[in-house]
């Protein structure tokens, strides 16, 4: 059944096909918000809150559509709303991170599978928020949670060159920030 | 733009999120759909029960503390006035 005929049950009073619903998205909604928040418990509850706000809009919802990328919008436009809301996170300047943690973020680099260590996911963490936010978040889209230039374009309401040129950029802006912390050997 | 370099920077920055299918997540939001109440207002009555509960407790060892003290006292007058008619 596709998610089109179980919208139009739900608007027609069957309140439990939704579960249906829920039960295909879940995983990459839950995925989407787990890459914005970096936190599990807050990105199990903004999926949650994403999906009673689509089953809440759902009349709204245009026929011709898709549902999930019209889901994943509604979701990553409200974990940026959480995100502004953390007023009091502490944020990194580049320069400062490096100075602190430059020796780790190397080591980081030339041992990624220890990434799954606490204080290694903090680091990667902090090298993520210290990326202009437009930057980071069409990395986080693309390249964590493999959504397509179309999908990025429908998300972040652009056009296709635009999500090509900004990535493009964004993947520049990294390579340089992390080029100079690697001896040539490493590169 | 240096593929190794990018490919390095990807396993260790930027690794796709794996997320496994949680029926418990499905039945969380089908309830929240059939009460759409905020969390606090959910939690409100099982709050106020709690408090509720907690006084009551809270007045009952009161009480059966002051119970134990007035038969301290009742006892000790008791023993008194016999020990005088004794005398």
């Amino acid at each position: 059944m596709t998610d089109s005929k179980i919208i139009a049950d739900v608007l027609s009073g069957d309140k439990e096909a939704f579960t249906e619903l829920v039960r295909r998205h879940h995983t990459k909604t839950i995925g989407l918000c787990l890459s914005l928040l970096r936190n599990k418990t807050e990105a199990e509850d903004a999926a949650q809150d994403a999906f009673l706000k689509a089953y809440q809009a759902l009349a709204t919802f245009k026929e011709g559509a898709q549902f999930s990328t019209w889901l994943y919008q509604i979701a990553y436009h409200h974990c940026l709303d959480l995100l502004r809301k953390r007023t009091r996170e502490k944020l990194d300047s580049w320069d400062a991170l490096l100075e602190e943690k430059g020796e780790q973020i190397h080591q980081l680099m030339a041992s990624p599978s220890t990434e799954g260590a606490a204080e290694n996911t903090d680091l990667v963490n902090r090298v993520l928020k210290a990326l202009p936010e437009d930057y980071r978040n069409i990395l986080i889209l693309r390249e964590i949670n493999g959504f397509s230039y179309e999908e990025i374009s429908d998300l972040l309401r652009c056009s296709l060159d635009a999500v090509k040129g900004r990535l493009k950029r964004a993947r520049e802006d990294l390579e340089e920030k992390l080029r100079h912390l690697l001896k040539p050997s490493d590169v | 733009m240096n593929d190794e370099f990018w490919k390095k920077i990807t396993q260790t920055f930027l690794k796709k999120v794996e997320v496994s299918p949680d029926e418990h997540f499905v039945t969380r939001v089908m309830a929240r759909i059939e009460d759409p109440q905020p969390a606090w207002k959910r939690w409100l009555v099982p709050s106020f029960g709690a408090v509720f509960a907690s006084v009551l407790f809270a007045l009952t060892v009161t009480q059966d503390q002051n119970d134990l003290s007035a038969e301290d006292l009742l006892a000790d007058d008791v023993v008194e006035f016999n020990l005088e008619e004794l005398s």
